[in-house]
């Protein structure tokens, strides 16, 4: 059997699908390529296949094993899922762009060597900006030119460490990275953007909730996660990623807390929880990048399904903030939508029974193993916030408003709820049965979710927040704001910096030009016409007024003054 | 129904809280691993703490106009 990269499908994917005429082919194309992944996938040995001898460099397009393997199935299956919810998107600009980004997440995780790597790094971010773009709003073009440069920082950052990296050590190879010098912190820079570590983390909140309606759902999938699997490959047992993830955590959970916004709320809850997993591969050893795997595999399927569902608010009703959400009252209208949206809250909040569960008790379990108290209070408090804002704050904002006002909307498209029933269904089946995850886990698990104690104190852990909500329910309230973030740096601080210095510097440079200029006019004018100086004041400044018109003289000009430096310099070599 | 709804949750939140006497954390590495109910607490007072935490970081610091950067 030949292994085909699973890349490969996604990328021809994205080349023919606009020239494939008939909506059931291209609805048809967009399911079957996961699938066929998917099905391709476990029948991999391991090993490196696909090496390409480019400049005197090999690379390898496709190194296999369990690590990698791990994040293919779930990258595949949600790509499924995604494309599902999306089936209804007939620009066919945005499908492509999905299919690449997808197909570069898929690149990244199966890279052998650092170059590969980097150049399915860089496409990743330059297919899903478009994601956002197709929004087609002033607000979503802003974010995304945001976005892209964030990325794109980023990305210099990562090919300077691998340059760098390939000078000193002189290979390729994707692996362990010892922590020292300047070429390993770069590319660990470039991973952290991705990741979203704070303070590197203002791109996210703020792009993703900008995003088409069914592109954010890809969005919240690929980026964070493929920046874990690297991290995980490259960095595991790194001290400082435990401490940047426990606090990314909470960090994440208290600002979307004061959020307003239904998607940025869920934005930061990706941050947070992304914070789990960089905390359990900082932790390392084999229960914390297990815990690690496990958990961004559980996450990419309910933060899917949570996005679809709000996704699917905003696309029934048009209104996107809990202050526009405020008056109507959405449960009779769309309760499928409700359900579905609460099984991705009880799985992101670990409720026993739900994926979540089986995953972040993991990471949690190591940080006690590990002997780390304040890590362990960190990762549990996230997890209380967590539970509080999206399974109960935000349901009840949004789906339980106050108003009477009769809202004529229903539930939404059939594919879309086809798609969050299909994440509900993994998100419960992992969390009944977490057998399969467990056995495709890098090492092998021996750790077990469902013991008494552990049940019962999860159980205590989650009521005493339902608690404290019920008490504090006359406090919650919509509040018509946004929030101040790192972004503020770069949007506030950053343009204030401009117009200072565009305040001074461009009256200067006007004067520059505006003296540049004239001496151009009046040599061009000696050009046309050398008596032109001799000619009376009135009639030469006619001229060069209809030569500041017609600037096509220049041309003859330069041509002329190049010309006699040129027989100048011959005449001087000779 | 709202009233017994309510009366429920706090049933349950009391029975867990019984039951975390029969059912000591296995790996009590932490001292406050040994608190019964520990987490129940940690449930009530870390959310509340949060919630007032973040309105007052919001109001005092962080909010500002739909506006602001336009």
């Amino acid at each position: 059997m030949i292994e085909i990269p699973p890349f490969l499908p996604f990328l021809i994917g994205a080349v023919l699908f606009p020239f494939l005429k008939w909506r059931r082919l291209r609805e048809g194309l967009l399911l079957l390529i996961p699938l066929l992944v998917l099905w391709q996938l476990p029948q991999f040995p391991h090993g490196s296949f696909w090496k390409v001898r480019f400049l005197e460099y090999e690379l390898t397009l496709l190194q296999v094993d369990k690590l990698s393997l791990v994040f293919g199935y779930i990258f595949s299956i949600m790509a499924f899922i995604g494309f599902l919810y999306g089936l209804h998107v007939r620009r066919a600009g945005e499908q492509m762009a999905a299919l690449l980004y997808v197909g570069s997440s898929l690149g990244v995780t199966f890279a052998g060597d650092l170059f590969t790597l980097f150049l399915f790094w860089e496409l990743m971010a330059a297919s899903s900006v478009f994601l956002i773009w197709y929004r087609g709003d002033r607000k979503a073009l802003w974010a995304g030119f945001r976005y892209i440069l964030f990325h794109v920082f980023g990305g210099c950052a990562l090919l300077a460490g691998i340059v760098l990296h390939y000078l000193q050590v002189g290979s390729l190879q994707v692996g362990p990275l010892p922590h020292h010098g300047v070429a390993s912190s770069l590319i660990l820079l470039g991973f952290l953007v991705n990741a979203a570590v704070p303070p590197l983390h203002p791109w996210l909140p703020d792009a993703y909730p900008e995003g088409t309606i069914t592109g954010s759902v890809f969005l919240t999938a690929y980026t964070t996660k493929s920046a874990v699997y690297i991290l995980a490959r490259t960095f595991a047992g790194m001290e400082l990623l435990m401490w940047a993830g426990a606090v990314m955590a909470l960090y994440g959970v208290i600002f979307a807390m004061m959020e307003d916004d239904l998607r940025r709320l869920l934005a930061y809850h990706i941050v947070s929880q992304v914070g789990y997993m960089v905390c359990g591969v900082g932790i390392g050893g084999a229960m914390g990048v297990n815990g690690a795997v496990a958990h961004a595999f559980c996450h990419i399927l309910y933060k899917a399904l949570l996005f679809m569902g709000a996704g699917a608010v905003i696309y029934v009703t048009g209104r996107r903030t809990f202050s526009q959400l405020a008056n109507i009252s959405l449960w009779r209208a769309m309760p499928l939508t409700l359900i579905l949206y609460l099984i991705g809250g009880f799985s992101i909040s670990g409720v026993p029974l739900f994926n979540g569960f089986v995953s972040k008790s993991m990471i949690i379990a190591a940080s006690v193993l590990k002997e780390e108290p304040l890590v362990e209070i960190l990762l549990v408090l996230a997890s209380v916030g967590t539970f509080y804002s999206t399974t109960l704050k935000l349901p009840y904002l949004t789906w339980f408003g106050r108003g009477k006002k009769k809202v004529r909307v229903g539930e939404p498209r059939l594919n879309m709820l086809l798609g969050m029933g299909v994440a509900a269904l993994l998100c419960i089946l992992l969390g009944v049965w977490p057998k399969p995850l467990y056995d495709a886990l890098p090492f092998p698990v021996h750790y077990k979710p469902y013991t008494p104690d552990h049940i019962v104190g999860t159980m205590g852990l989650l009521l005493g927040t339902v608690i404290a909500f019920r008490i504090l329910l006359p406090e919650i309230r919509p509040h018509q704001t946004i929030t101040l973030d790192f972004d503020w740096f770069y949007r506030k601080l950053g343009r204030g910096l401009l117009v200072l210095s565009s305040a001074h510097f461009t009256e200067w440079e006007r004067r520059v030009q505006e003296r540049i200029s004239s001496w151009v006019v009046s040599l061009s004018a000696a050009s046309e016409n050398p008596f032109s100086f001799f000619l009376p004041r009135q009639k030469a400044e006619e001229m060069r007024t209809h030569l500041r018109r017609n600037l096509l003289s220049l041309g003859p000009l330069f041509g002329l003054l190049f010309l006699f430096f040129y027989t100048l310099f011959f005449l001087w070599l000779s | 129904m709202k009233r017994a709804l309510v009366v429920l949750l706090y049933l349950s939140f009391a029975s867990v809280l019984f039951l975390d006497l029969f059912f000591p954390n296995h790996h009590a590495y932490f001292l406050w691993h040994r608190i019964p109910g520990y987490e129940g607490l940690l449930g009530l007072g870390g959310c509340a703490g949060m919630i007032y935490l973040t309105h007052l970081l919001g109001e005092k610091l962080l909010h500002r106009r739909e506006d602001y950067y336009d």
